[in-house]
């Protein structure tokens, strides 16, 4: 079996965050779950994931400057970022557009719908390197 | 008046006098002429005899003016005379021709003290002339008029004289006399500064004149009254009027809003000093300047134009709100209102309003954020709501772990949603003022019991220790039973959220005669000093990853707050981070009493 592909989950809603672990783990992946943007960077300065799904509105920092951050300081970023936001994607376009493969998941998002999108988007691409598949 | 009458009297005396004195020369004349005409007609002879005495000269009785009688020959000797004592006969000059022979003449001399009145005739003989007849008569002068002969003719022109000047004093004064009087009351009048009136009646043309004048002051008198009655009355709406624009100048300044107002022209008339403090700009004072240069705020000055430019065509600039760069935070709005005079309504320039308009603008913020807040919180349980159903609807029947996680997911948000949304509506009606507390006995033992019951029994309850801690003598209190359940659930369900597994969750009381006191305690995750002070603001809900944990959404304890201070009660709160947070409730039991103590 190959290396298991590893998903960072983004979200403060501690409820939302276990229904993703959850789906995504019986869909074969590993978790990682950040309440909030400044955890999720921390984890990031060590690590990489294979994909990261984020909610915008969270506390300490918040998934647009969690992004833009990665936008500016992992400028070789590979991993796609997913945005679950309750607001229309046209709310976000001006500061998304600067980002290369993104793509908004509207809440409520459906955890079957997602787990395909995330398949599709993960097909070709080998399991980020084992040195930063820690935690 | 005494002097007038003395002239009076010397005049009248010098006129007798004189008459007098005509009357007596006169008469000398007619004696002097007839004299001669008898004595002419006798020859020299018979006048003068020979024997050289003339008898019939001396028969002339020489009265006290006749001087002199004498017979003077062509050759100028005397040939008789009779003279009266002390007189001295004046030379003679013959004359030269017969036209001269009849004559009279007057001689001053200085022999004689009186002056000498000479009547002369020539006397014939045998048709030649022979000498001439001179009779002399000493002039009547005032002199001699006084003398002893004149005496009963003086006394009674003095008798006259005597009579008439008491006569005449008493005439004269009699006129005089309301004269006086007037002059008197005049003074009296002017000395008691008021105007005059006569309080006499005489008769005649003063009488008349009095009337009239009486009359006349009686008219100025009434004039005067008419003028100072207007006089007062203009005083008095002088006053009102000052008054009143004091009054209005006065609220003016005391409104919140700078206000100018504009005339027809663009110039401000009238402008407060709230402009300044507003807006940091020097008051115009009357400018007619339409540039409007001493406003040094650009967005003002240009609303201003705007004005001037639109007020003739009654259409205004709608209101504008504006930020300045010097007043950070704070919002202006600035409309203008056209001022309507006449009846047919015509616009004669506009007021224009500058108000602070920072807190509505908080307010319209504040609402929106807190709509936003409310619909993010809504829509927060119901994203877990829907995609916790799609997982139950899409679970394998066989994993029960995964349909009872649903399960309780679904039944926790479905409470927490119908929790969020009756605190938001209590709070509401709170703030809105249209909560009726519903206040009854309670014995307050039984209310904390069940609370305290209800909290042992929740969810994540299990790993917790519970202590309630009553005195068996707790009493009775008036409150609204409902609402202060919502407060005690509201403590008692975050001591449970926000404990340590393994820690405890006391509830005390105690009171004395005034108060009783509540205190929730947890032994909890605690509450940071920054959050703290924010503990009970609407939506907060702090940062800390433990507290993100757990869910909650940031009403309950604003609610609990404005529920406690609707029973006039206090709610506080103490708290350590890591050691636990304690919740002290106190309830007054006679507020107007606690109140007036405090």
């Amino acid at each position: 079996m190959a290396e298991q592909k590893q998903i960072l989950i983004v979200d403060d809603e501690a409820m939302i965050r276990r229904l993703l672990a959850s789906t995504l783990k019986r869909a074969g992946y590993d978790v990682v779950q950040a309440a909030h943007g400044e955890q999720a960077w921390a984890w990031l300065t060590e690590n990489r994931p294979d994909a990261m799904v984020t909610d915008i509105d969270m506390p300490k920092m918040t998934g647009e400057e969690l992004c833009l951050r990665i936008q500016e300081e992992i400028p070789d970023r590979t991993f796609p970022i997913f945005i679950s936001t309750s607001k229309t994607a046209i709310e976000h376009r001006q500061w998304s557009r600067k980002m290369d493969t993104v793509a908004f998941i509207e809440k409520p998002m459906s955890m079957r719908k997602f787990v395909e999108d995330l398949k599709r988007a993960l097909a070709d691409r080998p399991a980020q390197a084992p040195e930063h598949a820690e935690t | 008046m005494i002097a007038a009458a003395l002239i009076v009297i010397v005049a009248l005396s010098a006129l007798l006098l004189n008459a007098l004195l005509q009357q007596r020369e006169a008469r000398m004349r007619d004696q002097g002429v007839e004299l001669l005409r008898v004595l002419g007609a006798l020859s020299l002879a018979e006048l003068a005899p020979e024997s050289g005495r003339s008898a019939v000269l001396r028969g002339l009785s020489l009265r006290n003016d006749m001087a002199y009688a004498t017979i003077t020959a062509t050759n100028g000797q005397t040939v008789a005379e009779s003279t009266g004592t002390g007189v001295i006969v004046p030379d003679w000059t013959p004359p030269s021709g017969p036209s001269e022979w009849f004559g009279e003449r007057t001689i001053s001399s200085s022999a004689n003290r009186d002056t000498m009145v000479e009547f002369f005739a020539p006397l014939l003989t045998d048709g030649e002339l022979a000498a001439h007849l001179r009779i002399g008569y000493r002039k009547a002068t005032l002199a001699s008029l006084l003398d002893r002969s004149n005496l009963p003719l003086l006394a009674t022109l003095a008798f006259i004289v005597f009579l008439l000047v008491p006569a005449f004093y008493f005439l004269v004064r009699r006129e005089v006399r309301p004269l006086a009087v007037a002059a008197k009351q005049l003074d009296q009048a002017i000395s008691e500064q008021r105007m005059p009136t006569f309080d006499i009646n005489p008769n005649g043309e003063f009488g008349q004149f009095v009337a009239r004048f009486n009359q006349f002051v009686e008219y100025a008198n009434a004039r005067v009254a008419q003028v100072e009655s207007e006089n007062e009355r203009v005083i008095t709406s002088t006053k009102l009027l000052s008054y009143r624009k004091d009054r209005v100048l006065r609220v003016l300044e005391s409104l919140p809003d700078a206000v100018l107002v504009m005339n027809d022209s663009g110039g401000i008339s009238v402008a407060n000093q709230r402009l300044e403090s507003l807006l940091g700009v020097d008051v115009p004072t009357q400018s007619t300047d339409q540039s409007y240069d001493w406003c040094t705020q650009p967005i003002v000055r240009q609303f201003l134009s705007q004005c001037r430019h639109r007020a003739t065509r009654r259409y205004l600039p709608d209101p504008m709100e504006f930020r300045l760069d010097d007043r950070e935070g704070q919002t202006f709005t600035v409309s203008a209102y056209p001022i309507f005079a006449g009846k047919e309504g015509a616009s004669s320039g506009c007021v224009v309003l500058i108000r602070d308009t920072t807190q509505q603008t908080i307010a319209r913020s504040s609402r929106a954020e807190f709509v936003a807040h409310v619909a993010h919180e809504l829509k927060t349980p119901l994203n877990v709501l829907s995609m916790y159903s799609e997982a139950l609807q899409t679970a394998d029947p066989d994993d029960n772990e995964t349909i009872v996680e649903a399960s309780n997911v679904i039944e926790d948000e479905v409470k927490r949603l119908s929790a969020l949304i009756s605190n938001m509506l209590s709070l509401t009606k709170i703030e809105m003022g249209s909560m009726d507390l519903d206040k009854r006995r309670v014995r307050v033992n039984d209310l904390l019991s069940d609370a305290f019951d209800v909290a042992r029994h929740s969810r994540g309850a299990d790993e917790l220790e519970f202590k309630l801690d009553l005195p068996s003598t707790l009493g009775a209190l008036d409150v609204d039973k409902d609402l202060l359940r919502i407060v005690l659930n509201n403590l008692l369900s975050n001591a449970v959220k926000y404990n340590d597994p393994g820690g405890t969750v006391t509830l005390r009381a105690r009171e004395t005669d005034t108060e009783l006191v509540i205190d929730v305690s947890d032994t909890g995750i605690g509450i940071g000093p920054d959050d703290l002070a924010n503990v009970f603001e609407k939506f907060y809900r702090s940062d800390s990853d433990d507290v993100r944990d757990r869910s909650g959404h940031g009403l309950g304890l604003a609610l609990a707050r404005d529920i406690v201070e609707l029973h006039n009660g206090t709610l506080t709160v103490s708290s350590e981070i890591g050691s636990g947070t304690t919740f002290t409730l106190t309830l007054f039991r006679h507020m107007h009493e606690v109140r007036d103590v405090g």
